[in-house]
């Protein structure tokens, strides 16, 4: 059974002349607790696509499935509950706030949710934790090596438990060694924890580390999409 | 997000970029204080104008004297009329004036005063003065100590000014009470002195409402205008220096229509009421430019927060869009940024309040020891709790409105645009 699953989507930017189909017809599932690389180059549709399976984005037409329900109905405050409680995203570029604690930035997806006072401190530390970070809770993001700082993306995108953690290029911006020591714990979540993890990347030896590599080009699914 | 962490966001952030936010509220903070000081002499003069009309009470109370126009709108003389005012060149009414302002409805309590001329007072240091006076008005005259003097019967009795007793070679008002003191007069015609002794019954607060004068009871004027007018003609003897009318509604468009009449028949009619407010109108100029200024201000400052908040937004892009990546709403985005904006117009109406009142204090005793020194009761900028609320109140709505711009362009970003942004 697929967790998440998309029926022929397509996604066209812009009108007339200048438009552009940056997804045309995206069929793929991915089931619960999977590993799953997305890869093509760069302007092969795979950021529209996670941005779509991680419903920042609606496709122009097809649809997304998440534990089989469609996502076209669900709008405004519960999409954003879902949002929220279902997903964690890690990014290339980090996306902390600079002056804040580690602790601060690991707690935002909480505050967002609405968890306050004591609970909201524990998830923190135990997200802040499995990241092994916890000598660093109190520094400030901006004073973080960029292997830490992807650390504590990863704390923020877990702090929910989510059930799905979208991650865009997490190691774009890192040395092969700390990207190394990234890739590290993502997995080590993915297989102690049972997060299905959706790795975007142009990176081969990342990809690999997968159970499957989904291929993107020109818009369109060339391997490993069923 | 709870309303706690939103503000906690919106103060961080104010917080964190500590040169530009001073600024903004500095720009709010000049508007406060101008409305602020403004708010504060306009409830100074107004405690002090209810206080002093609460005091003299019956403030309806009408003075009406012949209107003198010798000539015309045109300039041209003024033909006589039987049916209008005397006009006498003395400015004095006669009976027959008493009889016209008579048939004029809507007033009650027609009293008419006889000129009541003294030649000079002695007191406790037997120093001879010359004394401005007036028969009592039947009217409560604010008062440092004793009482009001006798409205009717025989009783000789004086209110006396503070500068007058203090003349008179009186320490206090209490040493003064009780005391007597002697008023001369003399007959014009028979050029016959009279010594009539009278009773400090009461000591006037300086005030600029009635000010200045001493009060007669209604004996003593009875007494002293007897004397003056020893050896007059009778026909002579019913002049009047004004005459007083108490209107029988306090309905202010009634008491305007009674003027109206009275004017008609050539009479100019003023209320204690009236004359306060005259005083005061200058004041009243002042407060109404200031308030202008302080809006133009205001006005100014909400700009500034409209661009610094947008220069927030600018700042937070992508901030924000990770924000609406995990799930907050566009609500929650609006309050963010117009808690910000209010928070600006909250600081910078608190800091303009305290700013004002500190103002306010130095004004006060700068004021007090020039041109209000020795008027009692006057304070002239006072702050409230009220008006203090209000113009937090104003101030922070303002910067709202301000703010919703800015905030409306946070919650409408489009989450993939934003962290797209570099």
């Amino acid at each position: 059974m697929s967790l998440l699953e998309t029926r022929n989507v397509v996604r066209t930017y812009g009108k007339g002349t200048t438009k552009f189909d940056a997804l045309r017809g995206v069929s793929l599932a991915i089931d619960k607790g999977e590993s799953v690389a997305i890869i093509g180059k760069s302007g092969s549709g795979k950021s529209t696509l996670m941005h779509i399976m991680a419903l920042l984005d609606q496709p122009t037409s097809g649809s997304i499935l998440l534990d089989n329900q469609p996502t076209n109905k669900i709008k405004g405050r519960a999409l954003n509950k879902l949002r929220n409680q279902t997903f964690g995203f890690v990014f290339q570029q980090f996306f902390l706030n600079a002056q804040d604690t580690v602790l601060e930035n690991v707690m935002l997806p909480l505050k967002i949710a609405g968890v306050t006072g004591k609970r909201r401190r524990e998830l923190a530390l135990t997200a802040i934790k499995a990241v092994d970070l916890e000598s660093k809770a109190q520094n400030k993001a901006n004073n973080l090596s960029g292997g830490q700082k992807q650390r504590v993306c990863i704390a923020r995108a877990l702090v929910n438990e989510p059930q799905i953690i979208f991650a865009d290029e997490p190691t774009g911006n890192l040395d092969s060694t700390t990207g190394e020591m990234v890739e590290n714990i993502l997995f080590k979540l993915h297989r102690e924890k049972g997060i299905t993890l959706i790795i975007v990347t142009h990176d081969p030896d990342l990809a690999q580390k997968c159970q499957r590599q989904i291929q993107i080009k020109d818009g369109l699914v060339v391997e490993g999409g069923a | 997000m709870k309303y706690r962490d939103i503000l906690n966001s919106a103060a961080s952030n104010l917080w964190h970029n500590k040169g530009r936010t001073f600024l903004t509220i500095i720009a709010v903070l000049i508007g406060a204080l101008t409305l602020s000081i403004t708010m504060g002499i306009n409830s100074g003069v107004n405690n002090y104008l209810t206080k002093q009309i609460g005091n003299v009470g019956n403030t309806e109370q009408m003075i009406i004297a012949p209107s003198f126009s010798s000539s015309n709108s045109n300039g041209a003389p003024e033909r006589y009329n039987a049916n209008k005012s005397s006009n006498n060149a003395d400015g004095m009414l006669t009976k027959n004036d008493l009889k016209k302002i008579k048939t004029v409805k809507g007033i009650k309590d027609i009293k008419a005063l006889k000129d009541s001329n003294v030649t000079y007072v002695q007191g406790l240091n037997k120093v001879k003065y010359v004394i401005d006076a007036q028969p009592t008005l039947g009217i409560a005259y604010d008062l440092k100590a004793g009482r009001q003097v006798a409205i009717s019967g025989n009783s000789s009795e004086i209110l006396l000014t503070k500068q007058m007793m203090k003349a008179f070679g009186y320490h206090n008002a209490q040493q003064a009470l009780g005391k007597s003191i002697t008023l001369v007069t003399n007959s014009p015609v028979t050029k016959k002195k009279e010594k009539i002794s009278a009773t400090i019954v009461g000591v006037r607060n300086d005030s600029m409402v009635s000010s200045g004068q001493n009060v007669y009871s209604h004996g003593l004027s009875q007494k002293i205008i007897k004397a003056n007018q020893d050896g007059m003609p009778t026909a002579l003897k019913d002049r009047y220096v004004e005459i007083v009318a108490t209107p029988t509604s306090k309905n202010p468009d009634k008491i305007v229509t009674i003027e109206k009449k009275l004017a008609k028949k050539g009479y100019t009619a003023q209320t204690l009421k009236d004359a306060v407010k005259q005083l005061f109108q200058t004041f009243n100029i002042a407060t109404g430019v200031l308030i202008i200024f302080g809006a133009i201000a205001l006005v100014a400052a909400s700009f500034g927060v409209v661009n610094t908040l947008y220069m927030s937004v600018r700042d937070r892009t992508r901030e924000i869009g990770l924000m609406k990546a995990l799930g907050l709403s566009q609500g929650k985005v609006f309050s963010i940024f117009s808690c910000e904006a209010i928070l600006i117009g909250l600081f910078g109406s608190l800091l303009g309040l305290l700013g004002a009142m500190g103002i306010g204090q130095a004004l006060n005793s700068v004021a007090r020891k020039t041109f209000l020194k020795g008027i009692d009761g006057f304070t002239l900028i006072q702050f409230n709790w009220p008006n203090s609320l209000l113009i937090i109140g104003i101030i922070c709505l303002i910067t709202f409105l301000a703010g919703t711009l800015p905030a409306r362009r946070a919650a409408k970003l489009d989450p993939i645009t934003a962290l797209r942004y570099e």
